[in-house]
């Protein structure tokens, strides 16, 4: 307690120094000290976290800011030391340690302007994300979120010069204000009653809530954290800002930011609320399912590799939900030990796309830092070029597309099992319900592969697709070394994901009354515990390393053997005889990802421009060539959602800006009619005779 | 005929006289007789009052009787007359609705009240024939005014309308408010005219006119 407080203040110090040290400084010299000075106090705030996670005396530890004890204890600071808050502590300063030291480099190299500004705040972001981690108690949380918020637009706007990126920024603040006055409803909901503000307080008095306020702060709450994690159809301002932001932002922000939506989920439903009837589980899961499908068949669609991982977030967030939805469920139907199981596959989940994502957002910075466009169908070849974020994006594609040995096969893995446990539990309906969330995931991995073999075979293999591709030159090594850092941990969760389960130990029994094995790190060094009777996880992430590097040792011992050319030989061209091959002749990403539209066309819908040429030649009318392809493809949800809501909100606007006319008049006439029409009403609704 | 069936009569004759004058204010062309029928408005109103005061034996109302022929028949239309006289606002009337209408909708404004006021009027303290409902109306008129004259000052004197309109429910209801609100009401109308002079030569200084269709700076 003592020792994490100590940790705590060093960790906010360190930040608000580095902070200051770069908008201050102004410099690039100090820029780079500021980054470096913020990276340790992440390192700081991570080992909190761990003393926290690790620590006997918690559970009650709640650190009251002085002198904030306010008379309303509504609006009283204070932070806490609950084992959620700290597992979701470890992830974002995990990540960011390992983006700030990403940011070195690609501030100094990629960021022509203002690197001073972003820098400083950076470390002030992650500042606001500490606090919204542990905050504890509504008021705090609340001031925390809203820093977070307003920190994060600035982050988006920081090219602010291009007038798409400050239309993103705009969107982005719009609907986190909306977001966040459904959270503030569902939040004051829960408190009424209890007297207190604090998350403690609350949980006590919240289960006893008549049902209609309970199911109102549940939908509110899913509105505004839903909102922010980017959940389908609340997600449009995510493929908008993150692709807008600098790379290491959106590392940050995907990574990172859309993290804390889960966190205040998971708070209300199960911290504050202690759970809630079946018919939330199955809204969060058929929204989980919904964001998890959408989401990878929107990245699929996507030439541009930022939005292509931005929308890879949004199924990410999916998956997450599902485990979610399904740990609710389990509850409600009185298994916690199953729901324990598929809690945790949702926070490892959360973890690992902590991970990969920013390594995937960090590998995209540079490529497009380097080539200088957004647009796949430019790069091309850039893995000679630049080795080592070759191998960072190839990791964390491999990770987020759900193979061994890396992390994202592990949290997904463990989802199946629970939903394969279902059916050892479960009435029909439930199994029939879980067997198909089974098949939407695999094939959300499926397709999520795919989608990664078109993102790094595009951008990474092959001929360079442009001149600039061709000279693309190597990112500094400070970006280098945070993806290595966060490609570590990524084959490190893979290989032995007991350590994570051990860090989630306590957050599991608090949140279901259960949890997987005995939370110690050294009871189940190679094989996953087992959640409970009934359930066995035959599956050992460290058997599965060894032999998959005993795989690659056989196969590099039999090439050796077998006397394969080590070295190119010169032979004649087999090239039809005709010039040498040039990147005309690669597949593109727009040919790549045909055929998955062509099967989901009822979803994609695209309009296609096809541009003829040459159609004026005589007696060629119909058989003009094609010059030129293009495709837009438009989401659902924005068409039938959004533009129809946009369109009504700005007439009704202009509507009121009308009444507005300014005269003195005018106002004094809506007044007068109000009267009339108000006595009449009176007349009419209030019966004849008293 | 006693004596108090005769002043129950003469209620009756006074609190039309109180409608009529008002509705006899939305059809005058001129500012000066318009001031001067508010000015004929209170007395009646002052009447009124003193009738119910007679009837109820009520000394207090007496009291109100007098402060409202001093304030609205004595004081207020005198600062009208100088202000319109010393700012040389004009004779006539602009209107936005044409005098014509103007009384149309003053009938309107009577049914409206009628149909409002009357199933309360049991509650009404003064058995007079419809008192409630005459205020009402002669409150609904004095706003009509406000809204459908161009010149600030027409707007000043269906405040004044109004304020007779409040004045004579609160004699309805309750013989009078209660002296100490009728003071404050009284007081209250001396600081409106001041207010209103003032402004008025503020925005005669300004816009060379008194039209309130200058004042559009709101605008947002």
């Amino acid at each position: 307690m003592i020792l994490s407080g100590l940790l705590l203040v060093i960790g906010l110090a360190g930040f608000l120094a580095a902070s200051l040290l770069a908008l201050v400084g102004r410099s690039g010299r100090w820029v780079r000290a500021s980054l470096a000075v913020g990276a340790g106090a992440a390192a700081v705030s991570a080992v909190q976290a761990l003393t926290v996670l690790t620590g006997a005396d918690l559970a009650t530890g709640a650190l009251a800011i002085p002198g904030t004890t306010a008379a309303n204890p509504l609006v009283a600071l204070a932070l806490t030391e609950d084992p959620l808050g700290a597992f979701f502590l470890l992830v974002v300063s995990v990540s960011g340690a390992a983006i700030l030291i990403a940011s070195i480099g690609y501030i100094d190299r990629y960021v022509a302007h203002g690197s001073a500004r972003l820098a400083g705040l950076l470390s002030l972001f992650l500042i606001s994300l500490l606090l919204v981690c542990l905050a504890g108690t509504v008021f705090t949380f609340l001031v925390a979120w809203e820093g977070m918020t307003l920190l994060s637009y600035f982050l988006v706007v920081h090219e602010h010069r291009s007038p798409e990126t400050r239309r993103a920024g705009f969107l982005y603040l719009a609907m986190s204000q909306a977001g966040t006055a459904a959270i503030l409803t569902s939040l004051l909901l829960l408190a009424t009653g209890s007297g207190t503000g604090t998350f403690a307080g609350i949980a006590r008095s919240a289960p006893g809530l008549p049902v209609g306020i309970l199911d109102a702060a549940f939908v509110a709450a899913l509105l505004g954290f839903g909102m922010k994690a980017g959940l389908v159809p609340l997600h449009i301002w995510l493929p908008e800002a993150h692709p807008a932001a600098p790379s290491n932002v959106s590392a940050l922000l995907s990574g990172v930011m859309i993290k804390m939506g889960i966190l205040g989920l998971l708070r209300v439903l199960f911290e504050l609320m202690g759970g809630g009837p079946e018919w939330w589980a199955d809204l969060l899961l058929a929204l989980g399912a919904l964001a998890s499908l959408s989401g990878v068949l929107s990245a699929l669609a996507q030439h541009d590799l930022k939005r292509l991982l931005a929308y890879h977030s949004i199924e990410n967030i999916g998956i997450i939900l599902l485990g979610v939805g399904a740990a609710l469920l389990f509850l409600d139907l009185g298994d916690p030990a199953l729901a324990a199981l598929a809690l945790a596959a949702a926070l490892l989940h959360t973890w690992n796309h902590a991970l990969f994502k920013p390594l995937l957002f960090l590998g995209a910075g540079a490529a497009v830092g380097a080539v200088g466009t957004r647009d796949m169908e430019r790069m091309g070849g850039l893995a000679r070029r630049m080795p080592a974020v070759g191998v960072g994006f190839l990791v964390g594609a491999l990770a987020i597309s759900g193979l061994p040995p890396f992390n994202g096969f592990v949290s997904e893995w463990l989802l199946f099992h629970s939903f394969f446990g279902a059916f050892a539990t479960g009435s029909v309906a439930t199994e029939m319900l879980f067997a198909a969330l089974a098949g939407i995931l695999a094939l959300t991995s499926g397709l999520a592969a795919y989608c990664f073999v078109k993102a790094f075979g595009i951008v990474f293999l092959g001929r360079p697709r442009s001149e600039p591709a061709a000279r693309a030159a190597a990112p500094p090594g400070t970006l280098s070394a945070g993806m290595g850092i966060l490609a570590g941990f990524c084959a490190l969760l893979g290989v032995a994901p007991f350590l994570a389960l051990a860090a989630m130990h306590r957050s599991l029994l608090e949140l279901t009354g259960a949890s997987l094995g005995s939370g110690s790190v050294v009871a189940f060094p190679t094989a996953l515990p087992s959640p409970g009777a009934g359930v066995s996880l035959p599956f050992a992430p460290g058997a599965v390393a060894l032999l998959l590097a005993g795989m690659l040792l056989v196969s590099w011992a039999l090439w050796r053997l077998r006397g394969v050319p080590r070295r190119d030989t010169v032979g004649p061209a087999w090239e039809c005889g005709g010039e040498p091959t040039t990147a005309r002749a690669e597949p593109t990403a727009l040919g790549y990802a045909q055929p998955i539209e062509h099967l989901f066309h009822p979803y994609y819908r695209p309009r296609d421009r096809i541009e003829l040429g040459g159609s004026e030649g005589p007696g060629r009318a119909g058989l003009a060539p094609v010059v030129g392809f293009g495709r837009e493809i438009e989401e659902p949800v924005r068409k039938y959602l959004y533009h129809p809501l946009a369109g009504g909100l700005l007439g009704a606007a202009r509507a009121t800006s009308r009444l507005q006319s300014g005269r003195i008049h005018a106002y004094l006439v809506y007044m007068f009619v109000t009267l009339v029409g108000l006595l009449l009403l009176l007349r009419l609704v209030g019966g004849g005779s008293p | 005929m006693t004596g108090s069936a005769l002043a129950l009569q003469a209620l009756d004759l006074t609190g039309a006289a109180v409608l009529v004058l008002a509705w006899i204010g939305l059809i005058h062309r001129r500012i000066e007789p318009l001031v001067a029928t508010y000015a004929v408005q209170s007395a009646a109103i002052g009447l009124t009052a003193g009738l119910v005061a007679y009837l109820y034996d009520a000394p207090e109302i007496y009291l109100l009787a007098a402060l409202t022929v001093a304030v609205n028949v004595g004081i207020l239309p005198a600062v009208l007359r100088r202000v319109i006289r010393s700012l040389d606002i004009g004779r006539t009337i602009d209107t936005y609705v044409s005098v014509r209408r103007s009384a149309l909708a003053g009938l309107g404004l009577l049914l409206v009240s009628v149909l409002v006021a009357g199933p309360v009027a049991p509650y009404a303290e003064v058995p007079s024939a419809g008192l409630l409902s005459i205020s009402v109306a002669v409150l609904l008129i004095g706003f009509f005014l406000v809204v459908s004259r161009r010149k600030a000052i027409t707007q000043v004197v269906g405040l004044l309308v109004m304020n007779n309109g409040i004045l004579l429910a609160g004699i309805a209801l309750t013989y009078g408010l209660g002296i100490l609100v009728e003071l404050g009401l009284a007081a209250n109308l001396l600081v409106l005219a001041i207010v209103a002079r003032i402004f008025l030569s503020r925005m005669k200084e300004s816009f060379d006119h008194v039209d309130v269709d200058a004042l559009r700076t709101l605008e947002g």
